[in-house]
């Protein structure tokens, strides 16, 4: 009943219709930052370590592993599923636990000293990983 | 003019250890914006803001649309939307909900709306524990306060206020380093988190063409809310609503630039909807509580609804140096600052509280800084004549009109102005302050108020018209 009488002072206030169509919107606002790729990493880096993170450059998948066995070591970790994590073989290191479960992986997340994730997207100019949950 | 708050604004002004916590605190978020706003970035702050006005413009003159789009996209990806009038429907809600599936306990990140409809309060008396998981919102929920900054709740507290709280509400020895209260909020709401039955959170942008829900946070706080419970609700103001998921950017830089001078902040979390059937993470149910609240009333004027384009950053609170000096609880709602004195009059009428459209320099600073081009100057220029039309409706002004009334005719008559001239003169030729030392009942009331904050300049000992006939 409240959606009736909200959405009718909405159009009363307004002087409009019930599904009549609005003008067209504003054109979106898309200016790219003017970089070629090879920069990218670099600058991706730079905005990394600007908010006190650390980065590290993998040669190779198996590189990639190794690296986080150094950093994972000694501590209870939960890594995500993400195929790219298996590909390195990251779910087999020591101390890295991977749960399916919900309720396990609450209860494991909740009480772990590292997170490990994949991440679908690096944005170079503000250095912020982009994660699409739901899959993994 | 009634001024009812002076009471709170006296104690601010003479506590020195918030006025340094004040200074500071919004002194910090004007150095962190300068810096951020004054970085290059694509397309430039100034496009940012105008595109964004433009946006906010079109989606409130073509609200009912869009609200309907983005109410079709959330019930297409699995979730439901409520409409609700007022705070009172809005808690029926959640307390039959919470009724239906034996809920007891809920965690809340930040939300300016649920502070606006006093929801944890109206929860706890159906024996709902809401607890709110924002380091600042949990600390002045444990002081039992309300938010004292838009943006940062806790503003005026310092460690040791924090300490104190702490030791009270929790049991815990005095604890004075920040990283370490930070520590045992956590432990405390780590439990809460992973026992909550319903997870609140507000909601900074709805995106009609993709029904999602954007949180922007720092803590991780809301990503926990909206994800680890069952079940989710979002509430949010009708108002919060963009067009597309490609205008979403553009608030996304200016959000957190204004706010805390972050390009983003630490999280951005893109919500649609609850978790499918091959999904292993997210709520079972997802509701989207949309907010009235009097937000229709703001739409009848044309220049007015602009105040509707607000995305809450707090930039016009930092910048206020009325707000500066007389804090976020000088302020008789949750909205404080400029935008406070905007929007809360038009939420319950110019007569409730006539003194707010006046909290202002009218100096501009908070219209120079507002991401969305408000042009709060206008506005509360429009409501101050607002609050004297209705005095003169009601009568109230006659002592005002009267006072007037006697000024313009000794200005208009030169016997009068010279006879006045010679009162003060007699007056200032004994020195000091002599009109406070007028005696009582002269001294109280409208006009003692007003002295309270003034220094009159003394009157001259020897009057031009004097020394002009004597030359």
């Amino acid at each position: 009943m409240s959606r009736q009488a909200i959405l009718q002072k909405i159009r009363t206030a307004l002087g409009r219709n019930a599904g009549e169509p609005p003008p067209p919107v504003p054109p979106a606002l898309f200016d790219p930052l003017p970089l070629d790729r090879a920069a990218f990493v670099p600058l991706f880096f730079a905005a990394i370590e600007r908010l006190a993170g650390a980065t590290y450059r993998a040669v190779s998948q198996k590189d990639a592993g190794e690296i986080v066995r150094s950093l994972v070591v000694g501590k209870q970790s939960v890594a995500s599923n993400a195929p790219l994590l298996e590909a390195c073989g990251i779910p087999s290191l020591p101390g890295v636990e991977r749960w399916t479960d919900r309720e396990a992986l609450r209860t494991a997340c909740s009480a772990a000293d590292v997170g490990i994730t994949s991440a679908s997207y690096a944005l170079a100019d503000t250095g912020v990983l982009v994660m699409l949950s739901g899959h993994d | 003019m009634a001024v009812p708050h002076t009471g709170k604004m006296k104690t601010t002004l003479a506590d020195a250890n918030l006025q340094l916590a004040l200074y500071a605190g919004t002194g910090r978020l004007i150095d962190h914006r300068r810096k951020a706003v004054g970085q290059t970035i694509f397309p430039t702050y100034e496009d940012l803001r105008t595109q964004a006005h433009l946006i906010k413009r079109h989606t409130i003159e073509n609200l009912d649309y869009y609200l309907e789009r983005l109410e079709s996209q959330v019930v297409a990806h699995g979730g439901k939307v409520v409409f609700c009038q007022d705070g009172v429907e809005v808690a029926d809600f959640i307390v039959d909900l919470a009724k239906q599936r034996g809920a007891r306990l809920i965690v809340k990140s930040k939300s300016m709306t649920t502070e606006e409809i006093d929801l944890n309060e109206r929860l706890e008396r159906h024996n709902l524990e809401a607890v709110e998981t924002d380091l600042g919102e949990y600390i002045i929920q444990l002081a039992g306060q309300k938010p004292y900054h838009i943006v940062a709740p806790a503003l005026h507290m310092t460690r040791y206020d924090v300490a104190e709280v702490f030791t009270r509400k929790l049991g815990i020895e005095s604890e004075t380093v920040p990283e370490k209260q930070t520590m045992i909020a956590r432990a405390v709401l780590r439990q809460k988190f992973l026992a909550a039955d319903i997870g609140i959170t507000g909601a900074n942008f709805l995106v009609a063409d993709s029904g999602a829900v954007v949180l922007v946070e720092n803590e991780g706080n809301a990503r926990l809310t909206s994800s680890a419970p069952k079940i989710h609700i979002a509430i949010a103001g009708i108002e919060k609503v963009i067009p597309r998921a490609q205008d979403l950017p553009v608030f996304l830089k200016l959000l957190g630039r204004s706010a805390t001078g972050q390009a983003l902040t630490s999280y951005t979390s893109i919500l649609s909807g609850p978790r499918r059937g091959d999904e292993n993470d997210g709520p079972e149910e997802f509701y989207l509580i949309l907010l009235d609240n009097g937000r229709t009333q703001l739409l009848r004027d044309p220049d007015r609804r602009q105040s509707l384009y607000c995305i809450r950053c707090g930039a016009c609170l930092n910048h206020c140096p009325v707000y500066r000096k007389i804090g976020g609880h000088s302020y008789p709602w949750v909205y404080s600052g400029p935008i406070g004195a905007v929007i809360t009059p038009q939420f319950h009428g110019v007569a409730k509280e006539p003194w707010l459209p006046f909290a202002s320099s009218l100096c501009g600073a908070c219209a120079e800084v507002c991401p969305v081009k408000i042009d709060i100057p206008k506005l509360l220029l429009d409501l101050r004549a607002d609050v004297t039309d209705e005095k003169q409706r009601t009568g109230k002004s006659r002592l005002e009109k009267l006072t007037w009334r006697i000024w313009a005719n000794v200005m208009c008559s030169p016997r009068l102005y010279g006879i006045a001239g010679r009162f003060a003169a007699a007056f200032g030729s004994k020195g000091g302050r002599w009109i406070r030392s007028l005696p009582w009942p002269l001294n109280r009331g409208p006009l003692g108020e007003w002295l309270s904050q003034r220094e009159l300049p003394l009157p001259a000992r020897f009057r031009f018209r004097d020394q002009w006939r004597s030359r």
